[in-house]
């Protein structure tokens, strides 16, 4: 017998068809040979037909056995061939990229870079806008606020009879609890300290939120009736911290503002509510005949299913309507009702967070592009070196999937170690901005790489491939075999590629120009609100909150005292020049407001006076702060509670009131509640300075009453100082240490309370800044590598071009002419996008319009410049062409 | 079919093919004449039992098949024994060759006795 293996062909078992007709065939065979011996033996042909037949047996059960088994053979075999093309893919693709070390470091650097961005961005706005609220079915959370109709606000708050009212009567939530919220001295043998608490009803934590004490218990209903004992819930981590981790702290007591409550139970850390430095919890005093006027608490509540915010609004808005003809006082001052998801409700500043981080990921979204054309050019220009390669492989056989294949296993190497050690670089950058982030804003749990943000970046990692790695592979297996292996001889790229290569510089310089320009409106932002007047003088100024509690101090005139005795200790403090005190800060978030009118108005409705910002002022506060004094006086020591009630007002406020006269001397009306108020003499005018947030819109105008007249809890104490007030902090803090030991101080610079109200541009100018850079370094990259590549490509056109007469200059001239056009395409492109955009989140930049012709034209000069210097350098070197060592070549 | 022909007892279906495939490579007709002619028509393999063996050791590993051309110019498909396959039949060949030689040795004094008179025939 011949051997049949040397002429044999493949066994075919790719589908389980050809299974089926591979049995069919050997069995056709089998009977065809019977048949045939059959009849060399004398039967007719019908008869052996039949015989073979019998004699074989059960032929359908064999047949149906045989295909079964081939079948399921093939399966095998068709998966162990793709595991072994994958693995040879994966082997070829290493010995590849090890042969070429520059290309891959150079794509993984990149990759790693723009993955790290994206992921760190990613990471950031996680615990503020994804990860989910540590309670119960947290969607159906919500906030109920209502309308101010005098102010306008529409977060304004309610009193607990209001609380009682609305729970009563509406049918939408299935349960609706209150808290408030503030700040409290804890005393004790751990020392002074100063601690956030939140006061909820007793329902909140176990119905509302769903959130229970991993120690302890949670709040009974009865401890929230009024003259209950007093019990606190601690946060883990104060609980961890101050009473060392201790279990047998339930039961026991401990000291908050002077009052002792016993301990029930312990939050999980996890747990954050209202906001992360809330570190303990009292119970909400429940009282539904308290006063009606005094709104402080905020309402949340889970809505009953079936029902939507929309539609509890609405519910809520008709329970309103009837409160308001009940109480006309009170309840008739609002009108209107919002519902807001509790966690945009729990972020103070949950739209300009969500525009910023919108920002943020837009730009690093940009960034990684940027980094995958940048690769995409670095692949395409690879591929056209290796027609060759390429070319021979066809030639041999391999089908242009296979090709594409292999190309892309190539790409997906780079890109897993790029996302690898792009989230090591994550790891780090994370570190590096966790701190940055105010503490006290709303988030869920820490900035960290979990595993949401791994997966995330994973994602990220395996698509980069198909971004940059695809678009080069069809290319590069495109290849014609003999045009291929004949040219390759010249590595020469071809048409297709260089338009490929130059669509991808253009998208490259676009990209980096919307970032710049958004650094740059951002950067216009910042500047124009650095410039706002202040109105005060914020250097050299140092400014330390304290609260005084019930327990020590009882009386007004005992906090009087206090304050008496410890701005003198701050001015005994060489270098300070002068010290006071007051009981709001500006630019600190937070506001007091009034509604005043001049007295000979008292006639008109209250809901038509003017609304100010109040705050006391100590004597000395105007020097201290740096507030102008424009007429009339300054509040001494002799306006206290036995002299008659005066107030300052600034000069704005001035003019609302009094237009073209002078103020002072003038007497008005007003108080915290309009309905009851008070008359005051004016004895100055001062200065108007910006209280509310910076950025936030037009300065309002400020009325002060003598801390002297009206004793509070809470006060700042300020120090200007002719140092540095870095420098004063110690001393501060010791000269109040005099004043009061038990008293825990935090002090800072005002500078500081200053650069919290421009965070959002700092972060968008950094951030923006970083990116924009790497983007335009990349694109300038990108250029270069272009222009030297066709330059290198077209030596032997530009050595004839001078063998012809052509002047080095018209060389250079050319080249350059190349590298701008591209820029000014791709410039065009990027302007015209950064433009839209900008104006699409316009409310993230302030006194900077999105046309701002200093930013716009910056970034032309600036991407024109870099072009022309990445252009220069290969100009030079064509113009330097040799034309006869050129002409040799060929 | 006369009563000297019997069918093959179980557990030797393997052990006859593999011992064939043995000599070379071949495909199942041949396989089928070639028993046929060594046992000289005493042992006989239904084709359904040899086609579902031949099937049943590919996939178990002990022989490849791959299309060839017959000796008559026509495609079909042939099995040839590898080394897992010879491994096999060793086995295989060792244990029947222990069992013969158990059965006959009990069988020895049946044979003396000449109650095997009638076999002797055939």
């Amino acid at each position: 017998m011949a051997n049949p293996f040397r002429r044999a062909f493949r066994l075919d078992r790719r589908s389980a068809g050809d299974a089926r007709s591979s049995v069919d065939e050997e069995l056709a065979f089998h009977l065809a040979e019977c048949v045939e011996e059959l009849v060399a033996a004398g039967w007719s042909q019908r008869e052996a037909e039949v015989e073979a037949r019998r004699k074989f047996g059960d032929m359908e059960a064999t047949r149906a056995y045989c295909t079964e088994v081939q079948t399921k053979r093939g399966r095998e075999e068709r998966r162990a061939m793709a595991t072994h093309d994958s693995w040879q893919d994966l082997k070829y693709a290493l010995r590849t990229l090890r042969r070429t070390p520059g290309y891959s470091a150079l794509v993984v650097v990149t990759l790693a870079f723009g993955i790290a961005a994206t992921t760190t961005i990613f990471s950031a706005m996680n615990p503020y806008l994804l990860r989910p609220l540590p309670y119960g079915d947290p969607d159906a959370l919500v906030q109920v606020n209502q309308v101010n109709r005098v102010t306008g606000w529409d977060k304004d708050r309610f009193s607990y009879p209001q609380v009682a009212d609305w729970a009563a009567r509406s049918r939408a939530f299935e349960a609706l609890g209150a808290y408030s919220y503030g700040s409290a001295n804890l005393t004790g043998p751990q020392g002074p300290e100063q601690a956030q608490y939140s006061r909820v009803t007793a329902n909140l934590f176990g119905e509302v939120l769903r959130a229970e004490p991993f120690l302890g218990r949670g709040f009974l209903p009865e401890e929230g009736l009024p003259g209950a004992e007093p019990v606190v819930l601690l946060g883990e981590s104060l609980w961890r911290r101050r009473y060392n981790g201790d279990a047998a702290i339930l039961g026991q007591t401990i000291t908050a503002d002077g009052v002792q409550r016993t301990v029930v139970g312990i939050m999980p850390e996890r747990f954050n509510f209202p906001f992360g430095s809330a570190r303990f919890w009292l119970p909400l005093t429940q009282d539904a005949s308290g006063s009606r006027a005094s709104m402080n608490e905020q309402i949340v509540a889970r809505l009953n299913e079936g029902w939507t915010a929309e539609e509890a609004r609405t519910e809520l808005t008709g329970i309103q309507a009837e409160l308001r003809a009940i109480y006309p006082e009170t309840d008739g001052r609002m009108e209107g009702v919002t519902v807001t998801p509790l966690r945009e409700a729990l972020n103070f500043v949950w739209e300009i967070m969500s525009v910023t981080f919108a920002i943020l990921l837009g730009a690093v979204v940009f960034v990684l592009l940027i980094a995958c054309v940048n690769v995409a050019s670095l692949t395409l220009a690879r591929g056209s070196g290796r027609r060759r390669e390429v070319a021979v492989r066809a030639a041999i056989g391999a089908p242009r999937g296979r090709l594409v294949r292999q190309l892309l296993t190539e790409s997906l190497v780079l890109s897993v170690v790029g996302g690898a050690l792009g989230i090591l670089l994550s790891y780090w950058a994370v570190g590096l901005i966790s701190p940055v982030l105010p503490e006290d804003l709303y988030r869920i749990g820490d900035i960290e790489l979990d595993g949401t943000v791994l997966t995330f970046a994973s994602v990220l990692t395996l698509l980069t491939p198909l971004a940059f790695g695809l678009f080069p592979a069809l290319s590069a297996s495109k290849v014609g075999l003999t045009e291929g292996l004949k040219e390759a001889s010249r590595g020469s790229g071809g048409l297709a590629t260089s338009r490929g290569r130059r669509l991808l510089v253009v998208a490259q310089v676009a990209m980096a120009v919307v970032l710049i320009t958004g650094a740059g409106l951002m950067l216009r932002s910042m500047s124009s609100v650095q410039q706002i007047d202040l109105g005060f003088d914020a250097e050299h100024l140092v400014v330390a909150e304290i609260m005084l509690p019930a327990g020590a101090y009882p009386s007004a005139q005992e906090r009087l005292d206090y304050v008496d005795r410890a701005v003198a200790e701050l001015q005994r403090i060489p270098g300070v020049v002068s010290a006071s005190a007051s009981s709001w800060l500006p630019l600190n978030h937070e506001t007091h407001t009034w509604q005043v009118t001049p007295s000979s108005q008292a006639g008109t409705p209250t809901e038509q006076w003017p609304l100010t910002v109040v705050n006391r002022a100590h004597p000395g506060y105007l020097e201290t702060m740096g507030i102008t004094l424009l007429a009339g006086r300054a509040f001494t020591a002799l306006d206290g509670a036995d002299g008659a009630p005066v107030v300052m007002v600034s000069r704005s406020l001035a003019d609302r009131l009094w237009p073209g006269e002078d103020a002072v001397g003038k007497t008005l009306l007003g108080g915290a509640d309009a309905s009851e108020p008070v008359s005051y003499q004016v004895v100055g005018v001062v200065s108007d300075i910006q209280f509310e947030a910076l950025g936030g819109g037009e300065i309002g105008t400020q009325l002060y009453t003598p801390t002297l007249q009206a004793a509070g809890r809470r006060y700042f104490l300020l120090a200007r100082t002719e140092g540095t007030p870095g420098a004063l902090i110690p001393a501060a803090r010791e000269a109040l240490g005099v004043a009061d030991p038990d008293l825990p101080v935090s002090a800072r610079p005002m500078t500081a309370v200053v650069g919290e109200n421009l965070l959002q541009w700092s972060i968008g100018t950094v951030l923006l800044g970083i990116f924009g850079g790497g983007a335009l370094l990349l694109a300038t990259l990108g250029i270069y590598g272009l222009i030297s590549y066709s330059v290198s490509q077209r030596r032997a056109e530009m050595g004839v071009r001078v063998a012809l007469g052509a002047s080095r200059n018209e060389i250079r001239r050319s080249v350059l002419g190349d590298g701008l056009r591209m820029t000014l395409v791709g410039l065009a492109l990027g302007l015209v996008l950064a433009v839209a955009l900008a104006r699409l989140v316009a409310s993230v930049f302030y006194g900077v319009s999105p046309f701002d012709p200093l930013t716009l034209g910056g970034v032309m000069a600036l991407f024109l410049g870099v072009a022309t210097v990445a252009s220069l350098i290969p100009a030079e070197r064509a113009s330097r062409a040799d034309p006869a060592s050129v002409l040799r070549m060929e | 079919m006369g009563t000297n022909q019997r069918g093959l007892l179980p557990g030797t279906v393997d052990l006859v093919i593999l011992q064939t495939l043995s000599e070379g490579p071949m495909h199942g007709f041949a396989v089928s004449r070639s028993i046929g002619a060594r046992s000289r028509g005493v042992l006989e393999l239904q084709d359904a039992a040899l086609y579902q063996a031949l099937h049943r050791m590919e996939k178990s590993g002990w022989i490849d098949a791959e299309w060839g051309i017959s000796e008559k110019g026509k495609r079909a498909k042939y099995y040839r024994l590898n080394a897992s396959g010879r491994r096999q039949l060793q086995q295989e060949a060792g244990f029947w060759r222990d069992y013969a030689r158990a059965v006959a040795a009990i069988l020895e004094p049946i044979v003396e006795s000449g109650l095997e008179a009638g076999h002797q025939k055939g």
